[in-house]
């Protein structure tokens, strides 16, 4: 079979940093005239200004337009990275997340000047708390890892409250790397678990560390489906096992896109969890970011969540402040502009769309697995959901080639490479997350790239040692960059 | 659903693939008992009390304009509100630029053969930042002000290996004290605070009073404070002792177009927002948080930092340099948590100082800076002097206004917010005190209309 290939060539064109297309005394912009008398700075005043560029406005639209199209994006074609849900996210969303009416909000202005806001905040908490069934939630972490701080910081302030301070959070080995560092930012120390050979945490394995560590563990933390895309059976009674001593079920929600309508965490015995919007609730990844990480919980932590909450009075909207909160973890109310694409997602998908949203997902990984398991291995034999994991041992063993050259690879045949070397539990791992945006047709294309890839590995007729070539820049020197770093314009002199 | 592609045929096809009967052959491995539970309501009041088919495009864009015409915004309502988050003129290339699905959805620059657009814009803002705040080493973003504080206090700590406290200004905002003081309850770290003097300016005996009792491994200043006013940080930097690092925390980055730039003053990091500088002010966020600091401390910053490189081919590029801090590598011994940040935001602030370059930037200080003079002169006219006297002013200060509540509830009735109470903020001695802030939206008309409603 041979694969017609997507990554064509055509004109890119070459551009330096913007500061190298600057002269002396021109600018693109206009202030409005000043209605005032002109005023400067007296003995404060900046002696030297700041070096900025000095270019027109085309140059400035033509710079940042030639950057735009040396990146691969979602517009362009498929994005199958494994945890980080990289679905196609309706345009609708970015023209409401505009609107003057929210744009040209101040989080200060008096609470009967900024109504529209305020609601928006209050159904989109208590939607997301209904999805996932959990009582309380707040809306304020700017994105997930500061989700898992929070989560993990109400815990802190429980245990404070009742009985005092606990030392560890259990975290399994196929955790995010967020996991362990949020813990260690919440002032508590991970204990890592090894999941067992199916790639999902044990009942015995919970117990052990029970009688371990006892009352002196917090919390467990885990992502369900977990890293490897698997959903964690045991759940319910780990969490009974850890509520038998006073500890926490903390849930990492950064895979709620394969369980919305089909699992709750409230029903698996989470005490709380923290969602990122920008997966599953559709705000685009802008490059890293603005994500969104809200926080969910049963009643018992909502007396600590982060102030202000927003309340209905009466069809009034006003805030309060808990006095057992644990203060604030983000500036203000949190990313606005990421809740307005998520509450219009929800409400553009409804109860059943949302569903539908899920069971896709879970129907086109699993698509992608079929199709893809004869030709590489699978890091686990368990089903998986949303995602599926996928090993290099078959191709190392028998022609040397690794995940990092497949990735590569992957890039000259018009695709974003899969999330590589993570889960760290499967050695070479290709976490492979489709998305339910992506139609049979794409999904196929994208089957036979890799199809196509482990074939010329296995006929020796490549290595993929070069790899990428079409791309606008060569292999990219990672090691160099990092042995005499040049991180500004300014550093290239040095 | 329109984005949602799979038809009942394919469905079928999938399903014969994949060598199942039904959907839940997929989920056998959830426990019954939780499946059976799994479906919710979505309740959005009256109108959609139990919303199980979703509304359409149109349907959506009606309920949205109608919940935000719900806020009163510009230009049925104008105000002078600031401290910390502020109003600006967004030049129609920033929307659109930004917007171009290539930066909109693609990912983090994990891949750079993929991704040199998105890396060569961090690496320009990174130069912007650097030039800016006249410091040598700048990340890629953090999440905003507040949060970019919390992290420099973070990393003074671990800087100083010892160390267990830190100060704050009093006249840091109460927000970014707020969140450092979240951000390090999970450490024994004791967090005291600097109070200020007569003038609203951090008060240097009490500061030397505490640096000698506590041993502090950072001091966290604002420039200019939240009370509008600038600190003399070469003379804080010249009390503090060696091992504590001054932290400063600039509400407003703006500012540094017409003043000293903390790093000519010897500051050791400069954190904080960037939101005024191309990003509205959405009821708080998304924004972007800045972070530049000296060489030495590199190994130390939290967050991701582009570097420039070669390709195979020799040729310039870009890519995500010195991870081994970060939490994907690290766990738990990276130097944050920080993953997710503020790519777009970032691309936002790279577009809109591009934009305005040298000169725009600095006519954009000179015009708040301005308009500000001309408000202060007027309110003083009108009997509303400045709460603090002996310091000098960018675009905001705190007025003490004679009979505030009345006069504020003046405001309003005219659909103007003239500023933010300090009260609530800063305790009774504040009972009158209104913090007023320009923007370049405002004009003579706008300062004139202000002066008179709040002043009579």
């Amino acid at each position: 079979m041979s694969t017609r290939n997507k990554a064509a060539s055509g004109i890119a064109l070459r551009e330096d940093t913007i500061f190298e297309r600057s002269a002396s005394g021109r600018t693109g912009f206009e202030l409005p005239q000043l209605t005032v008398p002109s005023k400067k700075p007296g003995s404060l005043g900046r002696k030297k200004a700041a070096e900025l560029p000095e270019v027109s406005e085309l140059q400035v639209v033509r710079h940042f337009t030639r950057l735009s199209s040396w990146n691969y994006a979602i517009d362009l074609g498929t994005f199958p990275l494994g945890s980080c849900t990289m679905k196609y996210n309706p345009r609708i969303n970015e023209e409401l997340a505009a609107l003057p009416g929210f744009c040209d909000v101040h989080p200060e202005l008096p609470l009967d000047y900024c109504q529209g806001s305020l609601k928006l905040i209050y159904l989109l908490e208590r939607a997301l708390a209904n999805i996932v069934g959990l009582d309380a939630c707040t809306v304020q972490p700017a994105a997930g890892a500061v989700g898992e701080f929070t989560g993990l910081t109400l815990i802190r302030a429980f245990h404070e409250k009742h009985g005092g301070h606990r030392k560890y959070v259990l975290i399994p080995d196929s955790a995010h790397g967020t996991n362990p560092a949020s813990c260690i930012l919440a002032g508590y120390e991970a204990i890592p678990l090894k999941v067992g050979k199916d790639g999902f945490m044990t009942v015995e394995l919970v117990e052990e560390a029970i009688s371990k560590y006892g009352r002196d563990i917090a919390a467990l933390m885990t992502t369900n489906p977990n890293t490897l895309g698997v959903f964690e059976q045991n759940i319910a009674q780990i969490a009974e096992l850890l509520h038998g001593i006073g500890a926490q079920l903390c849930m990492d929600g950064a895979n709620m896109n394969a369980i919305l309508g089909i699992a709750k965490p409230g029903d698996m015995g989470v005490d709380v969890m923290q969602y990122n919007l920008h997966k599953t609730f559709s705000t685009p990844h802008g490059g890293g970011g603005p994500g969104s990480g809200p926080v969910a919980c049963r009643s018992h932590l909502a007396p600590f969540l982060p102030n202000p909450r927003v309340v209905e009075r009466n069809g009034v909207y006003q805030i309060e402040h808990l006095p057992d909160s644990i203060g604030k973890v983000k500036g203000a109310f949190g990313n606005f502009g990421v809740m307005v694409r998520a509450l219009a997602y929800i409400i553009n998908h409804g109860s059943s769309g949302l569903r539908r949203v899920s069971t896709n997902a879970v129907i086109n990984a699993n698509y992608l697995r079929a199709r893809l398991q004869k030709h590489y291995r699978l890091g686990t034999s368990t089903p998986h959901f949303h995602e599926c994991v996928l090993s290099d041992s078959k191709q190392i063993e028998e022609n040397g080639v690794k995940t990092i050259q497949i990735a590569k690879a992957l890039m000259d045949f018009g695709y974003h490479p899969p999330t590589v070397y993570f889960p760290l539990t499967v050695p070479g791992a290709m976490l492979i997350e489709p998305t339910e945006t992506e139609s049979l047709q794409e999904l196929d294309e994208l089957a036979d790239a890799f199809i196509e890839i482990a074939k010329q590995i296995e006929n020796k007729e490549e290595t993929f040692e070069n790899s990428p070539r079409k791309t606008f820049v060569g292999k990219v020197d990672e090691v160099g960059a990092a042995r005499k770093p040049i991180l500004s314009l300014d550093d290239r002199s040095l | 659903m329109p984005s949602l592609p799979l038809t009942p045929e394919e469905e079928k096809k999938a399903f014969q693939t994949i060598g199942i009967q039904s959907f839940d052959d997929l989920i056998a491995t959830i426990p019954p008992k939780i499946r059976e539970s799994a479906r919710f309501q979505l309740d959005f009041g009256p109108e959609y009390p139990n919303l199980n088919t979703g509304l359409t495009e149109h349907e959506l864009r009606d309920y949205f304009n109608k919940l935000a015409l719900e806020n009163k915004t510009a230009p049925e309502a104008i105000h002078f509100l600031g401290g910390g988050i502020y109003d600006n003129i967004i030049p129609a290339i920033v929307n659109q630029l930004a917007l171009r699905g290539e930066f909109l959805t693609c990912y983090t620059p994990y891949q750079p053969e993929i991704s040199q657009g998105t890396l060569q814009a961090i690496f320009e803002f990174q130069t912007l930042m650097c030039r800016i705040t006249e410091m040598p080493l700048s990340n890629a973003s953090m999440y905003d002000g507040p949060t970019s504080t919390a992290e420099a206090v973070l990393m003074a700590q671990r800087l100083s290996k010892g160390s267990k406290s830190v100060l704050l200004a009093t006249n840091l905002s109460p927000e970014y004290r707020t969140v450092t003081r979240t951000f390090l309850s999970g450490h024994e770290t004791q967090i005291a605070e600097v109070l200020f003097d007569e003038n609203g300016l951090l008060d240097l005996n009490h500061l030397s009073k505490l640096t000698q009792s506590l041993d502090p491994c950072a001091l966290v200043v604002s420039y200019p404070n939240y009370f509008g006013s600038f600190e003399d940080l070469a003379a804080i930097k010249k009390s503090l002792p060696a091992s504590c690092l001054l932290i400063v925390a600039v509400p407003d980055l703006s500012a540094l177009s017409i003043f000293e730039a903390p790093g000519f003053f010897g500051a050791d990091i400069v954190a904080g927002e960037a939101q005024q500088l191309g990003t509205p002010m959405l009821f708080g966020g998304p924004h972007v948080g800045f972070f530049t600091t000296r060489k030495e401390y590199l190994r130390q910053l939290p967050g991701r930092i582009v570097g420039e490189t070669r390709d195979s081919r020799n040729e310039k590029c870009y890519t995500l340099t010195l991870s081994t801090r970060e939490q994907h590598i690290r766990r738990d011994k990276a130097t944050s948590n920080i993953c997710t940040n503020q790519g777009l935001i970032a691309l936002r602030t790279t577009i809109y100082l591009s934009f305005l370059g040298k000169k725009g930037f600095q006519s954009l200080g000179e015009t708040n800076f301005s308009l500000f003079e001309y408000l202060k002169e007027n309110l003083l006219a009108r009997q509303i002097p400045l709460k603090f006297g002996g310091a000098s002013y960018y675009r905001e200060a705190v007025f003490e206004v004679p009979k505030l509540e009345e006069r504020f509830g003046k405001c309003l009735a005219k659909n103007i917010v003239p500023g933010i109470r300090l009260r609530d903020k800063f305790g009774p001695a504040f009972e009158n005190s209104l913090l007023i802030t320009v923007n370049p939206k405002h004009n003579r008309q706008h300062l004139d209309l202000l002066c008179e409603v709040l002043g009579s």
